[in-house]
């Protein structure tokens, strides 16, 4: 059995002076804090990627920088499904006995390091290299195609998807270290500059400097306590030419195979951590997890469906949208921010009564790779 | 794409085995595995997908001819593919279109089908 024995997050934004090994040492620090192990006790480690510090091998890199000398290091790549699959990972390790304490951690100067242009170049070769990219499409581009098609085919409106941002911008208001936290109006999201329609800019998550890290062990620490009790991955495309046209596919098909091996429920679920670099990104998880109906996600949130008071509460720390996106940490923040609310502690955003399942979920690439893990309280 | 003898054609690949085709060059088809790969060009007629009007360029050049319109064309042979659309054009629109030179790449440009017979063949 997986359990989570600690997590950190940083700040995230503009962290003057950061650095990839920097975030990723001050994130790990913290959370083996946390955890109450010394550096000594971890015999695994799992590493994501940095777009300002490409590397063969950041776990090597990052092991010797801190201090470790694992049994395993492994670096994983898929872009916005990372967090989760290092996650996922972890639990593997784990459970086969390869390991007993596995450091999960990344971080990137995201926007310090490279500001935002060479951000949004970078990332847009997640694209085809001659049948894409070279169209000048970017990240936002290939997401919006996926939005056109998402507003056509539901019948949902660009003020529903504006609806999610607002919700974040809700959440993240009183999160400390949060990017982004001057609330936002559905009026504001709507008249934000265009970016690629029906995009606009308050429907893209900001690029960010910041750091996250988790510490999966075979043994609980003392209190209350979180283990993983199921993960699955599904990978339906690369590029967004060659994707389904039910393009979240993947999600329907990696949660429900998650949720299968913790046995239980959708109805089980008391805490929602998904992905969320886009409103429509969050929308069509929400409905591929099968969450909303088709085109009702915006409208759910607008009901306060997924607000801290609600039955469903979704990113209470502000997602990718407002908390900030800095990489392969942002989404892990999901994560950590699911355990501390299903332990109580997250304080003046807690939600009431403690959750006791919680499905996490990230992706990747334009709805390409996916990876979903269930969480569950023991005590 | 001056030794072409067609210039301006939409390049396919289609598989010899078992008649799958795409426009993303493979070495080996993604359905069957097949080695024997025929290149073909579309006759560059196809149904706008999906499509964006992108307003915030990835770099200076295309930040010249900001905004502009990509989509994603379902052509009548079968593959989807990524192109700028033109004129007055929405998901589901019949369109027509070829390379054409855009800030400075060969690139495939769509637009509304005019009905007339395409001047590109398919072979």
């Amino acid at each position: 059995m997986t359990h989570v024995r600690g997590t950190a997050v940083t700040a995230f934004g503009r962290l003057e002076g950061s650095t990839t090994l920097s975030l990723m040492g001050d994130a790990a620090a913290t959370a083996l804090d946390d955890s109450g192990l010394e550096r000594g006790a971890i015999d695994g480690l799992v590493t994501g990627y940095s777009t300002t510090m490409p590397h063969l091998m950041l776990s090597t890199v990052f092991a010797e920088a801190f201090g470790l000398r694992p049994a395993y290091a492994h670096s994983v790549q898929l872009g916005g499904a990372t967090g989760a699959a290092m996650l996922m990972l972890g639990d593997l390790l784990v459970r086969s006995g390869e390991a007993r304490n596995v450091l999960i951690v990344a971080g990137e100067n995201r926007l310090s390091g490279q500001g935002r242009s060479g951000a949004i170049q970078a990332l847009a070769q997640v694209g085809h290299p001659t049948a894409e990219v070279p169209l000048g499409a970017t990240v936002p581009a290939y997401y919006a195609l996926a939005a056109s098609r998402y507003l056509h085919e539901t019948g949902a409106r660009e003020r529903d998807l504006a609806e999610l941002a607002v919700l974040m911008r809700r959440h993240a208001t009183d999160t400390g270290g949060a990017h982004l936290a001057a609330p936002v109006t559905l009026a504001e999201v709507m008249a934000s500059k265009p970016i690629a329609s029906p995009l606009k800019l308050l429907d893209c998550c900001p690029i960010s400097d910041g750091a996250a890290a988790v510490v999966l062990a075979a043994e609980a620490a003392n209190g209350p306590a979180v283990r993983i009790a199921g993960a699955a991955q599904a990978h339906t495309h690369q590029h967004v030419s060659e994707a389904p046209d039910d393009i979240a596919a993947g999600a329907r098909i990696a949660s429900a195979r998650a949720l299968e091996r913790a046995g239980i429920g959708l109805a089980d679920i008391g805490y929602l951590a998904v992905y969320d670099s886009f409103t429509v990104t969050l929308a069509l998880l929400l409905e591929a997890l099968g969450i909303s109906a088709p085109g009702a996600a915006g409208a759910d949130a607008r009901a306060g469906r997924f607000g801290r008071a609600g039955p469903l509460p979704l990113n209470t720390h502000g997602g990718l949208l407002s908390y900030g996106h800095c990489g392969v940490a942002g989404a892990m923040a999901h994560f950590v921010e699911a355990v501390r609310q299903m332990t109580g502690r997250c304080g003046a955003r807690q939600v009431p009564g403690a959750p006791a399942h919680a499905l996490y979920h990230g992706d990747g690439g334009v709805l390409s790779s996916h990876a979903s893990l269930v969480l569950e309280r023991t005590r | 794409m001056s030794a072409d003898p067609q210039p301006g054609a939409i390049a396919l690949e289609r598989c010899r085995r078992c008649g799958h085709a795409w426009v993303l060059g493979r070495r080996r088809c993604p359905r069957c595995g097949a080695q024997e790969i025929e290149r073909s060009r579309a006759a560059g007629r196809g149904r706008v997908h999906a499509t964006t009007l992108v307003h915030r360029a990835p770099d200076e050049t295309f930040a010249s001819i900001a905004p502009y319109r990509i989509g994603l064309v379902d052509l009548d042979e079968g593959p989807r593919l990524m192109a700028h659309l033109r004129g007055e054009v929405a998901i589901g629109s019949r369109v027509a279109g070829r390379i054409e030179t855009v800030a400075g790449r060969d690139i495939p440009v769509f637009g509304p089908d005019d009905g007339e017979p395409s001047d590109e063949p398919a072979t």
